[in-house]
């Protein structure tokens, strides 16, 4: 085990953490950025413009007009740096909670500035429905949260390995060969999935056994004899055998299951069946 | 995957959040 994931070089643990990591810090960083500027468009009104050949009533804040599409540009690629760094056994999923980030985020500016408009003006509901709609979106995702399952699976990851793994090692399935030339079972080359090596190791030391019967090659070949060998004489029940069967009649006589001529007749059919 | 790496990635998490939100208003104030 190399830094704590199984079958995983260590340069490659290393490397996915950062992408992690630092996808997540990109993530947050580009959101804030944006968070920021949705606001000093806010203060001047929400709306504003800048360069072209028109008059502009409103010009943008300085460092608006390219920090919004570089820093939405920008969580898409965080968010694929992300997705490489996530690890397939185990783990948080921060992915998962982009898109509430996102929505959460810039919902709360839209309620905000909704309330609280700048130049003390009565509450905006244009923005407030913005707000709603946007909580609304980014908040039914975190439902799934109340659920322990996908809440452990997004912030604790998958079970890789249970803690008695060892005790239930993976049997590959048996693979049936249509060939009968060969007496030897063809080895399993099929490649099994699993994320227990204890469950890789059987399947690499295991063959498959075959279920078809093959013929013994020509040159082996002995042949049958002529004549079947006869049949043991049937052999006679041991004696417990018959104790514990009148035993069993004579508890059911005493149940009242069987008359005294019904028990008579069984014990007769035990006792014959000891003679013969 | 081992429970203590486990931990120190959720611990990372929570350090790339909080420099990403700090970075993120220091940058804009930087530029507005």
């Amino acid at each position: 085990m190399a830094l704590g994931v199984d079958g995983m070089r260590a340069s490659k643990v290393v490397r996915k953490v950062i992408c992690l990591t630092l996808g997540t810090a990109i993530f947050i960083f580009c959101l804030a950025a944006l968070y920021e500027s949705m606001r000093a468009v806010m203060d001047v009104g929400g709306a504003c413009a800048s360069g072209g050949a028109y008059e502009i009533r409103q010009a943008c804040p300085k460092g608006v007009g390219w920090v919004i599409p570089v820093t939405i540009f920008g969580m898409f690629f965080a968010g694929i740096f992300t997705f490489l760094g996530v690890f397939d056994e185990g783990g948080p999923r921060p992915y998962v909670f982009a898109w509430s980030a996102l929505f959460l985020a810039l919902g709360w500016n839209f309620l905000d500035y909704g309330f609280n408009p700048p130049d003390n003006h009565d509450t905006v509901w244009g923005w407030v429905i913005c707000g709603i709609v946007f909580v609304l979106m980014g908040g039914a995702p975190l439902l799934l949260l109340f659920s322990p399952r996908i809440a452990r699976w997004s912030l604790w990851g998958p079970d890789s390995q249970r803690a008695d793994d060892h005790l239930h090692p993976y049997k590959p399935p048996p693979i049936r060969t249509p060939k009968s030339d060969s007496t030897t079972p063809a080895p399993a080359t099929s490649t099994v999935h699993s994320s227990t090596p204890y469950a890789r190791a059987s399947v690499a030391t295991e063959p498959a056994p075959a279920l078809v019967p093959t013929p013994p090659p020509k040159d082996l070949f002995v042949p049958p004899p002529a004549t079947t060998p006869p049949k043991p004489a049937a052999e006679s029940p041991p004696k417990s055998d018959i104790v514990e069967r009148l035993a069993t009649l004579a508890d059911l006589r005493e149940r009242g299951m069987l008359d005294d001529d019904e028990y008579e007749k069984a014990k007769n059919a035990v006792l014959g069946e000891e003679t013969s | 995957m081992t429970t203590q790496l486990r931990v120190i990635l959720l611990l990372l998490q929570v350090v790339a959040i909080a420099v990403g939100i700090a970075l993120g208003v220091a940058f804009w104030n930087a530029v507005s």
